[in-house]
């Protein structure tokens, strides 16, 4: 908690970290919105052939919104599996709390993030999507995302130096859960013996509170989600925990 | 009172092979297999009590003497034992550590000072200062990639020369080659270790200790094997 409130600390190094990632770039981080931009246009693409014009404009705002989700979720769990070994001359040579690693990562990721909001507004205003008030729930949507994405990326970065298949585990689950989510397809295309299987998805419920909100689509199902969320947050918080008791005192001796 | 206390302290590292993978772990917890964890004893059963003054830690390689400073600096936790530490530390293990590669000379020397938890208000200030010191002039607008390792020790040393601790760890004598600088590191470190209030300093140089330490411990196998 105390390296939490420490934020001129972390904020400082995820503005560093973004600097020399994209320091020969005129556009920086924009990089990551036109790669996600390409990605949205290919696909409308696609759809175009069996989507009219109206509903093709409101599934592009519908794709964006989970896609920009869905690659920040992932780049912060991807990143988790080396951040150690990366800052290894640090993390070896000076006492520092490995959280301070946690909230360099994900605010580093929410900045790059919150950049493509600029595409989605663009796409918000061609749909024909009418935003009620309720639409500042994806607020508290993107806080439970980030809440759990911080405790995945404690789990995932504690334990990967102890178990060197954790990167190719996370990156295989990565690819498995964004075709298994709907972010790129829509639910009410299945069947409702398969919608059931969808609910032991976790990143389905996560980017549901987020989107749902800002489809305009405040009704029972939001609230269904919004429980599991919690209780999913209320899970990863517990396994953080515990993986915290058990490894984190250990981890820099697997270095 | 600036003191180090350390009772019954052993460090072992992890050096099993057969366990590095978590599916194969949970197969084998599934199936109720269990895989002995082999460890490397780093140190064993190791008893300090510090007060004021200048120690030495000679030993061979591998004798433990960098996983007594990583302990001592609270970058190792033991396995077993209690650690003590009253004041603030500061480790000269490696001066070169924390830098990065991409960023500038300039903006190394704010990176370590934030790394070394120097208040952000001080930052500015400091970095001019050292920027002043280490006489790198243009070059510290170029990045770290382009030094060349006596650069980089320069930019390294002056940086560690501004922070202040109550102890002070070293391994090995900060040597350079530049023999311009030498004379200059070596009243530096003389004057540091002044400042601090306790200094360890791990070395196998045994004639070296002699002349500076009052007491030195003899490391072997992981183990205090003799003071003197």
């Amino acid at each position: 908690m105390k390296c939490f409130f420490n934020y001129r600390y972390w904020s400082y190094f995820s503005l560093i970290n973004i600097k020399i990632k994209y320091r020969d770039s005129i556009i920086g981080p924009f990089w990551n919105v036109i790669s996600g931009t390409i990605l949205i246009l290919a696909l409308s693409f696609g759809y175009s052939s069996f989507l009219n014009s109206a509903d093709l404009k409101n599934f592009i705002y519908y794709i964006a919104l989970g896609i920009f989700t869905w690659i920040f979720i992932s780049s912060c769990l991807n990143e988790a599996t080396s951040v150690l070994e990366f800052k290894k001359n640090i993390v070896l040579e000076k006492n520092i709390n490995i959280k301070f690693f946690t909230l360099e990562l994900i605010f580093s990721n929410f900045i790059i993030y919150l950049h493509s909001f600029i595409v989605i507004f663009i796409l918000l205003i061609i749909s024909d999507t009418h935003l009620s008030i309720y639409f500042l729930l994806s607020l508290l949507g993107l806080i439970i995302i980030s809440l759990n994405v911080i405790f995945f990326i404690n789990i995932i970065m504690i334990l990967s130096p102890v178990f060197r298949d954790i990167k190719k585990i996370v990156e295989n689950l990565m690819i498995i859960f964004f075709f298994s989510t709907p972010i790129i397809w829509s639910e009410e295309i299945m069947s409702s013996n398969l919608k059931f299987f969808l609910n032991f998805n976790p990143f389905y419920h996560l980017i549901s509170i987020f989107r749902n909100p800002l489809l305009n689509k405040i009704n029972e199902q939001y609230f269904f989600h919004l429980s599991i969320s919690l209780l999913i947050t209320f899970c990863t918080i517990v396994i953080s925990y515990y993986i915290d008791k058990k490894y984190e005192k250990i981890v820099k001796l697997y270095l | 009172m600036i003191n180090i206390l350390l009772e019954n302290v052993s460090l072992y590292y992890p050096s099993n092979t057969k366990n590095i993978s978590l599916r194969k772990k949970i197969i084998n917890s599934t199936f109720g297999k269990n895989i002995k964890n082999n460890h490397i004893e780093a140190l064993s059963n190791i008893n300090l009590k510090l007060n004021e003054g200048i120690y030495g830690l000679y030993g061979e390689n591998g004798s433990g003497k960098t996983s007594l400073l990583k302990i001592l600096a609270k970058i190792y936790e033991p396995t077993i034992g209690n650690v003590n530490i009253n004041g603030t530390v500061a480790s000269l293990i490696n001066i070169h550590f924390g830098f990065n590669e991409e960023l500038t000379g300039l903006e190394n020397i704010e990176l370590k000072l934030v790394l070394s938890e120097v208040h952000y208000k001080d930052i500015k200030s400091l970095s001019k200062e050292i920027a002043d010191d280490c006489d790198l002039e243009e070059y510290l607008q170029l990045p770290l990639r382009t030094y060349s390792s006596g650069m980089r020790f320069r930019l390294a040393f002056f940086i560690a020369k501004h922070l202040n601790s109550d102890i002070l760890l070293m391994d090995e004598w900060i040597g350079t080659g530049d023999e311009k600088l030498r004379d200059i590191v070596d009243n530096i470190i003389n004057e540091k270790i002044s400042k601090s209030k306790i200094t360890i300093i791990a070395s196998h140089n045994l004639e070296r200790l002699k002349k500076i330490c009052t007491k030195i411990f003899y490391l072997k196998n992981g183990r205090i094997s003799n003071t003197k």
